[in-house]
């Protein structure tokens, strides 16, 4: 059972905070369900508050509705990364449920971000006894590798600042002479491939990335951007190479499919870590799918439906695979509900011009262009062109 | 001797690392601002930030430029408050405005640019033959691929300058193309959601440009410029110029080059499969909704980028194939100018058929002439006697010659009056001579005997 920790979470005196008052009140009083449901209420209020998701994850978990809780924390996780504690909540539900390699690395990027609270290492060479491995547990106590706290507070504060003044020029030096003098914190390298993004250099967000996830292996958002960027050099790289074999032959070639192998595993473990995020079903959905898994990727597709019903975009990918695959009429279900959900999808009247013209009906079909034509292309599928 | 505003707006390390290591130093070649200074009344402007004055004014490279040129470095025209775009907008305003004050032609050289040995005595040469504008098209290279090779190829000499040809130059470029530039091949597999110009491979021997928007890299406007908003590129020359034989085409990187460049990017959601038909669709529509008459006017000129002696015939040979494929491109164009003008005047039915054959019957495979035509339409009454699954029928891709030997029938080349119509066909004009650019609409309210 994880321990209820609702109390620690209040410190001022905003609505949001009096609104927590009444939940703590109920879990004090043993009202776990009306707790439960006046928390499931805030989330609806405050979807982008990261302490309300924590505090329902807590109140799910204590009610032993794990895959609620499971949503609660892993929703709080995306939108504060960087918060061992939420980690440390997320192991000790996954290790109530037997899930131990989750709830190891949960407890290893807790760690990777608060290397110093010797609590959490404690917990985790525990947990590393528990599960028979000694020789990391004793890794784990090793008193030589606790960083100098005020060294690693100091840096964070003015790698932040960087990043909240957008000054990533600046960000980007710190952080290399950082890397240079032997620092390993994954929340730098994190920040410095948001910089590098700034400056469109795909490779080395890529370098950052593979670096944050073995150090927070637990953070299904890395594992996620560093997947998309997998794919998106592989997508710009083949777009290069094609058309000038027209002109001269290039003579490097680049392993693509290992890259793009990579790219899929890092989907799949961002899902194990975070199932409840829309993005992750789409855009491994689109791997799935370029690489010609269509199984698959209609799997990933109807999840992301499932997760966001209202979403003109997850209907939209739907029907054009719908499409691709000839199943004309549950496409045509799907891009009816696209073009209720926004009538100014020029892609959704493209597809349905189309499957209009494969029933048949081409005066429609006919119509469907103009309406496509009407409105100005908005939504971007990735190249089909990995094959 | 001209009087001459060299312009650059840059700021920030991105640009200013770019601008140092490529754009400088490449200008400061013997034939670009020695030579070009000497003959010429020459100033540079370099609109920046303040942040970024310090930066430039201790540069070895700038004070090398100062043995030349005055230099000016101004500060105050930076807005950070808007957005990217309207900031480099805003100071090539203040640029042009000084510029037309002082008299002096402007000529930009953009921080991310490579400038091929000779390219400004090249400019004033023409600008001394009376010509107001230089457009030519500029090349994105991928940064992290070139800049290693561009260094390798062409090293610095000990003032700094990089002199550069350009037919080396162009084989480095074509060999580390952009992945913008690449799917904007006619034949590639994918095409850019912005495809403003077209390249068309010319084996071993380089490419055949045709570009909608082309940078304007010399400019000496003969009017005010206030009315300009856009990018450099779209619009600047259609307020700036009145008399279209003042606009200089360049012919191809022969004349002089500039390359730019850039990270490989993020944008791989921009870029989609295409066939060959939804290729000239997407170029149309991105034609129909966002070029201006000067576009349309520029993109019927093929520009070479050769990094050999070219071979006449082959290069010939190209550049007739892209202007067929541009001829089909601006025809498509006009039909879908065409159709909002039938939604406009009640042919719903007609401009749904025609936006069907469009997409789905390839009719621009046979509709290719690119002067001008008379279209008639149908209203939605003339098709009260023809059922929808006929017209269905009709437009199955199995029935598709037929359709054609009818479509065709509404299509006329050369502008016929209504009266004229009238009389021909024996049918009554509902809305008559609707000009639809320099094509002309009729709405009749029968359908064509057949």
């Amino acid at each position: 059972m994880v321990k209820g920790r609702v109390v620690c979470v209040i410190d001022s005196n905003t609505e949001l905070d009096r609104a927590f008052d009444v939940v703590v009140t109920e879990v004090e009083q043993g009202q776990l369900e009306n707790a439960f449901n006046s928390v499931n209420n805030l989330c609806l209020l405050y979807p982008q508050s990261d302490r309300v998701w924590q505090v329902y994850g807590v109140i799910a978990s204590k009610l032993e509705r794990f895959e609620e809780g499971r949503r609660g924390f892993c929703r709080a996780v995306s939108l504060a990364p960087f918060s061992a504690q939420l980690y440390l909540d997320l192991s000790q539900m996954y290790e109530n449920q037997d899930k131990l390699e989750l709830a190891r690395a949960c407890l290893k990027t807790a760690i990777s971000l608060e290397p110093s609270k010797q609590e959490n290492r404690q917990r985790y060479a525990q947990f590393l006894i528990k599960n028979k491995d000694f020789d990391e547990a004793k890794s784990v106590l090793d008193f030589s590798q606790y960083p100098n706290d005020k060294f690693r507070d100091d840096y964070w504060k003015r790698i932040n600042d960087f990043k909240y003044n957008k000054n990533f020029a600046e960000l980007l030096s710190l952080g290399q002479e950082l890397l240079l003098k032997g620092v390993r914190d994954p929340r730098l390298n994190y920040l410095m491939a948001v910089a590098f993004q700034n400056f469109n250099g795909i490779e080395e967000v890529i370098t950052q990335l593979r670096e944050v996830v073995v150090g927070m292996p637990a953070f299904a958002g890395a594992h996620k951007g560093l997947a998309d960027y997998l794919k998106q050099s592989v997508i710009l790289q083949k777009i290069v190479k094609l058309p000038l074999s027209e002109i001269f032959e290039r003579s490097e070639t680049k392993d693509f499919l290992t890259q793009l192998g990579e790219a899929e595993s890092h989907y799949r473990i961002s899902l194990e870590y975070d199932p409840y995020e829309f993005d992750t079903y789409v855009y491994y959905g689109n791997l799935m799918r370029q690489l010609g898994k269509f199984k698959k990727a209609l799997k990933l597709y109807q999840s992301a439906v499932a997760i966001q019903p209202d979403n003109a975009n997850a209907h939209y990918n739907l029907a054009s695979l719908y499409l691709e695959l000839n199943q004309n009429d549950p496409a045509l279900n799907e891009i009816n509900v696209t073009i209720e959900l926004d009538t100014s999808f020029s892609e959704a009247h493209f597809v349905r011009a189309h499957l209009l013209s494969l029933l048949g009906k081409n005066l429609d079909a006919g119509t469907c262009f103009l309406s496509s034509m009407k409105f100005q292309p908005k939504f971007s599928t990735e190249a089909y062109f990995l094959n | 001797m001209g009087k001459f505003h060299l312009v650059t707006a840059v700021w920030g390390k991105r640009f200013l690392d770019r601008y140092m290591a490529t754009t400088l130093p490449t200008i400061l070649s013997k034939n670009n601002i020695p030579e070009f200074s000497q003959a010429n009344d020459v100033e540079y402007f370099i609109y920046t930030t303040l942040q970024e004055q310090e930066y430039l004014v201790t540069s070895s490279l700038i004070m090398e430029l100062k043995k030349y040129i005055p230099l000016h470095i101004v500060t105050n025209h930076y807005h950070p408050e808007k957005a990217k775009y309207d900031r480099v907008t805003s100071m090539y305003l203040a640029a042009l405005k000084n510029s037309i004050e002082q008299k002096a032609a402007t000529i930009f050289l953009p921080p991310d640019g490579i400038w091929s040995d000779g390219t400004l005595v090249r400019i004033s040469e023409l600008a001394a033959e009376g010509y107001r504008a230089v457009l030519s098209d500029g090349l994105r290279v991928v940064k992290e691929d070139f800049m290693p090779l561009f260094e390798g190829e062409f090293p610095r000499s000990d003032s700094g300058s990089i002199s550069v040809s350009t037919r080396k130059l162009m084989k480095l470029a074509i060999s580390c193309l952009h992945p913008y530039e690449a799917s904007i091949m006619w034949s590639a597999p994918v095409m850019h959601d912005v495809p403003f110009r077209l390249h068309w491979p010319v084996k071993g021997e380089g490419m055949v440009t045709r570009g909608f928007t082309i940078l304007p890299i010399f400019i000496h406007p003969e009017t005010e410029v206030d009315g300009w908003v856009g990018a450099l590129d779209h619009g600047l020359v259609e307020v700036a110029i009145n008399d279209p034989t003042k606009i200089y085409y360049c012919y191809g990187t022969d004349e002089f080059a500039v390359v730019s460049i850039d990270e490989l990017g993020f944008s791989a959601a921009n870029y989609k499969a295409t066939s060959k038909n939804q290729r000239i669709l997407k170029i149309a529509r991105w034609a129909y909704r966002n070029a201006t008459p000067q576009n349309l006017e520029a993109v019927k000129r093929p520009f070479r980028r050769n990094f050999v002696e070219p071979t006449e015939t082959r290069w010939n040979r190209v550049e007739r194939i892209s202007q067929k494929n541009i001829d089909t491109v601006l025809s498509c164009r006009k039909l879908l100018v065409i159709s909002d003008a039938m939604v406009d005047h009640g042919a719903n039915k007609a401009a749904a058929v025609l936006a069907y054959a469009l997409n789905n019957l390839g009719i621009t495979r046979w509709h290719k002439e690119p002067f001008p035509q008379t279209i008639i339409a149908p209203s939605d009454t003339a098709f009260r006697n023809i059922s929808e699954s006929n017209l269905d029928d009709l437009l199955r891709p199995s029935e598709r010659k037929r359709f054609l030997r009818q479509f065709f029938r509404y299509v006329i080349v050369g502008i016929r009056s209504a009266d004229e119509i009238s009389k021909d066909f024996g049918v009554t004009v509902e809305v008559g001579d609707i000009d639809v650019e320099d094509w002309r609409l009729h709405i009749i309210d029968s359908v064509l005997n057949y």
